[in-house]
């Protein structure tokens, strides 16, 4: 299968334009390699979307709790402190399906986007079935470093 | 003036209504997906604005529109949505959209389109 990665700084592009537009947070490429997604000790969140149609696969985001907690209290205009969980998990859940439908919006083909879904723990291991390419791209905002996963997935016979 | 939101996220819910507020906007009602949005404009049926996202659980914001204008009526409806290519940007224009705003969008993107679309309420 002949697989074409999408081009890094267009990911961080889109990213950009996100955190810009909708937490009036900077964020920047982070060129050392993202790390295995798990071996993360701290708390961490995972919000992911799936892809289905001519390109199958899904769009996560893997980031820190401290991160979220910022991306949430920048979303909501609140102050840290007034941000409850599920406030993060409710932004990390938006900013997936915003990431996940600009990316959607490049990829060859007709595709649809699934509703967004949301893990949060220390350690998680996420893993999809069938994932034949994963492409991570590193990211840092507010001294934070965080990733964008595009995984490619074996379209599943009807 | 009454808005109908029809959104699944709790955290865009409250952006929007902030939006919303800071136009004077009275009231708004707000529903977490297609379905609940549909069953209460099939009830109250005195809104004079529709907001929903594409992507929702149960009935997502097409279906919600098609429903909306199935009943004959001609309320102002602007889907926010991450759907973002022309082909579904058309197929909501189709069902009887009157208006379309792409996440990711600032305040300020916000107001503007929330200004434009809410003339049209008023009239």
């Amino acid at each position: 299968m002949d697989i074409q990665p999408i081009e890094p700084s267009h990911v961080v592009e889109l990213v950009q334009a996100i955190f810009d537009n909708m937490l009036q947070m900077p964020c920047e490429p982070n060129d050392s390699s993202p790390q295995s997604e798990a071996s993360f000790t701290e708390d961490r969140l995972v919000g992911c979307v799936q892809i289905q149609g001519d390109w199958v696969g899904a769009v996560e985001i893997h980031t820190p709790l401290e991160l979220g907690r910022k991306a949430a209290s920048a979303m909501l205009m609140v102050p840290d402190e007034d941000v409850s969980m599920e406030d993060v998990q409710d932004t990390i859940a938006e900013l997936s399906n915003m990431v996940g439908g600009s990316i959607k919006a490049i990829l060859p083909g007709q595709s649809t986007l699934s509703l967004p879904s949301v893990a949060s723990g220390a350690g998680l291991d996420f893993k999809l079935a069938n994932v034949v390419h994963t492409q991570s791209v590193g990211l840092r905002s507010n001294d934070t470093d965080f990733s964008i996963a595009i995984r490619h997935q074996e379209p599943q016979p009807q | 003036m009454r808005v109908l939101l029809a959104e699944d996220s709790g955290v865009m819910r409250k952006i929007i209504s902030r939006g919303l507020h800071s136009l004077w906007v009275e009231e708004i009602v707000e529903a977490a997906d297609g379905a609940i949005a549909l069953g209460l404009f099939e009830k109250e049926n005195n809104f004079d604005l529709v907001l929903t996202d594409w992507n929702m659980p149960n009935m997502n914001g097409l279906d919600l529109v098609k429903a909306i204008r199935a009943t004959g009526s001609k309320v102002p409806i602007m889907m926010i949505t991450t759907e973002a290519e022309k082909a579904r940007v058309v197929e909501a224009i189709q069902a009887g959209i009157n208006d379309y705003l792409v996440k990711p969008f600032d305040q300020n993107m916000l107001q503007e389109k929330l200004d434009r679309v809410l003339p049209k309420a008023k009239s």
